[in-house]
């Protein structure tokens, strides 16, 4: 049905039946590094899923008799000042990461869509309002406004979200809106109209499931920024406050001890790195199996 | 041009008056007493009162928000609560640092990413250009600070090469972890972004002509090819800037550079509101005019793009 408004001869090459789903997941399997992404996010997922079966030690267990431990075969990957095993705790952090992932893009899609499908919609004044919001928000350096906002709210998880949200939705508010803009003057659009449908229905029964494809790159995409802004925010101490375990909260505990125990920053910081490149390989992968148009950058 | 130049600016203007709001605003919604946490928790109620009357804090938010208004335009954007120094003055004496930081890293970052980016783009599907590009995905997966902090642990804790922080007597050697680690992410962005414009360009007829004109292969790509690759590529450059200022903070908080950044994060450690809304003001403003130059510089560089 995505094919329905479009030139016949673009149909031509997708065989009948065949969504654009289907034949996007189909140049997605082919893509190795894109697989290789996607297994490294789902790996990622199943660790913060099943942390408590996963993870040895109870990430929050202070045992001063073993205070900065290397790593052994008891602790895998060492312990940190209070003695707590960081293995367990990079375990858990990974729950941190992965909500804050998916959380601040749930509230920057829904602003973002919400914002971008009106400006772009209707255009004129409301566009030109909506548009001078994005234009002020991203005029701050990112980590910046939102190092002012969190100040403003006070460090805790849940501020986090909200900061990021308020700062990212911007990206999606622009993405939307140009692809709204695109699709308005078409005439399955007009079909709609003459058909007698409100704009909330043309809006989001018809124009939004054609710009699904930047929305996903840009969901996938998303979620990696927000990984790595929560552990930036987090090593600030901004972010989440002892004793959840944040890796980048982790990373900035152990900076104190970075010469006698180097492992206690190392290990968080390659799980940031890890979490963050299977979502860019993954959010790549996705952008050239659903977008071959746009730009590799 | 000179048109478009005054339409730009006159347009800078709402977007820094909301940027001022949005600050007054921040500023506004903190919890907890500012007054309180300059004078601390034992301070005399005489004393807190007065402090709050010195400060207009307890006028209505629209008086506060117009005297905001009034003395930032003039440049005023108050004093740290805690050094009672005004924020402007320190910013002016931390912001040349933090400006020799990034100028050092956006030329590192450049050469890197621009020569990393056509190589890839020359030896396209080639091994060269699968390591390059897995490296810079690499780069730009990893956290700055981390890798600023495994720098330091390797150069110079275990090596002993460089200084493990501050600027010194700002000779080279201070300088040197710190750009690397601020511009290898701006590196990373920049192959990628390099190479996906030069196979755009690679692929364009005036560069077939002069492949079937005889012109050596490194000519065409060394001067048919790059020079309508940097266009696009100074652009990205400039738009970076943001980058360098978020990486300032993360960088020189690691390093114990003595710039913009640094202050800031001493700020955030003390609840220093006033330092905070001004830096974040600061380089918002920054930002804007920086973004501005950089679109000046598209139109002087490519004589194709006219506006009117």
């Amino acid at each position: 049905m995505f094919f329905n408004n479009d030139k016949k001869s673009q149909v031509v090459n997708i065989k009948r039946g065949e969504s654009l789903w289907r034949n996007a997941w189909k140049k997605l399997k082919r893509n190795k590094v894109a697989m290789i992404g996607l297994i490294m996010v789902v790996i990622f997922i199943a660790v913060a899923v099943f942390a408590p079966l996963i993870a040895p030690y109870d990430p929050n267990e202070i045992d001063l008799f073993s205070v900065l431990k290397e790593p052994s075969l008891t602790h895998w990957l060492g312990t940190d000042y209070y003695g707590r095993d960081l293995f367990s705790r990079i375990v858990f952090g990974s729950r941190i990461s992965l909500s804050v992932g998916i959380i601040v893009q749930v509230i920057s899609l829904t602003i973002g869509t919400i914002m971008g499908s009106l400006a772009g919609y209707y255009g004129g004044k409301v566009d030109m309002f909506i548009m001078r919001i994005v234009d002020i928000v991203m005029s701050f350096p990112s980590l910046l406004f939102t190092i002012a906002i969190m100040v403003a709210l006070g460090p805790s998880l849940y501020n986090v979200f909200i900061a990021l949200g308020v700062v990212w939705w911007t990206r999606t508010a622009r993405i939307v809106r140009s692809e709204f803009m695109r699709n308005r003057e078409r005439d399955y659009v007009d079909a709609a109209r003459a058909l007698g449908n409100n704009d909330f229905k043309i809006m989001y029964k018809h124009i939004l499931p054609n710009c699904m494809a930047p929305i996903i790159i840009s969901f996938t995409m998303g979620i990696a920024t927000s990984i790595m802004s929560e552990a930036s925010l987090s090593f600030l101490g901004l972010g989440a406050q002892e004793p959840t375990p944040s890796w980048g909260s982790i990373i900035n505990n152990g900076l104190q001890y970075l010469r006698v125990a180097p492992w206690y920053s190392l290990f968080p910081g390659l799980a940031i790195a890890y979490t963050v490149l299977g979502f860019n390989l993954l959010g790549d992968g996705l952008r050239d199996a659903l977008d071959p148009k746009m730009k590799e950058f | 041009m000179t048109q478009y130049l005054i339409r730009r600016l006159l347009l800078i203007v709402p977007v820094l008056l909301g940027v001022m709001l949005l600050t007054f605003f921040l500023m506004y919604i903190v919890p907890g007493d500012p007054v309180l946490s300059m004078l601390g928790q034992h301070a005399s109620d005489d004393n807190i009162a007065r402090l709050r009357e010195q400060l207009k804090l307890n006028r209505p938010w629209y008086v506060q928000l117009f005297s905001y208004l009034n003395r930032t335009i003039r440049g005023d954007l108050g004093k740290s609560y805690l050094t009672h120094l005004p924020v402007t003055e320190a910013l002016s004496q931390k912001l040349p640092n933090t400006a020799r930081l990034a100028v050092t890293a956006i030329v590192f970052s450049t050469i890197m990413g621009v020569s990393i980016g056509i190589i890839s783009a020359v030896f396209q599907n080639t091994w060269i250009d699968h390591a390059a590009m897995t490296f810079a995905l690499l780069f730009i997966s990893t956290p700055i600070f981390w890798f600023g902090m495994v720098l330091i642990f390797f150069f110079s804790m275990t090596l002993g090469w460089f200084p493990i922080s501050g600027m010194g007597d700002g000779s080279l050697k201070y300088l040197i972890l710190p750009a690397f680690t601020l511009g290898s992410r701006s590196a990373a962005f920049l192959a990628r972004y390099t190479r996906s414009v030069m196979l755009e360009v690679i692929r364009e007829d005036y560069i077939r002509t002069a492949r079937a004109k005889g012109v050596k292969e490194k000519l065409v790509v060394l001067k048919h090819a790059l020079k309508n690759v940097l266009i696009p590529v100074s652009t990205v450059i400039g738009l970076n800037l943001a980058s360098y200022l978020n990486g300032a903070v993360l960088t020189e908080s690691i390093f114990a550079w003595p710039g913009f950044g640094r202050y800031v994060v001493e700020a955030i450690q003390k609840r220093d509101f006033q330092v905070i809304a001004g830096s974040v003001l600061v380089g918002a403003v920054i930002f804007v005019l920086f973004n501005l130059m950089v679109d000046m510089l598209y139109v002087a560089l490519d004589p194709r793009i006219k506006y009117d």
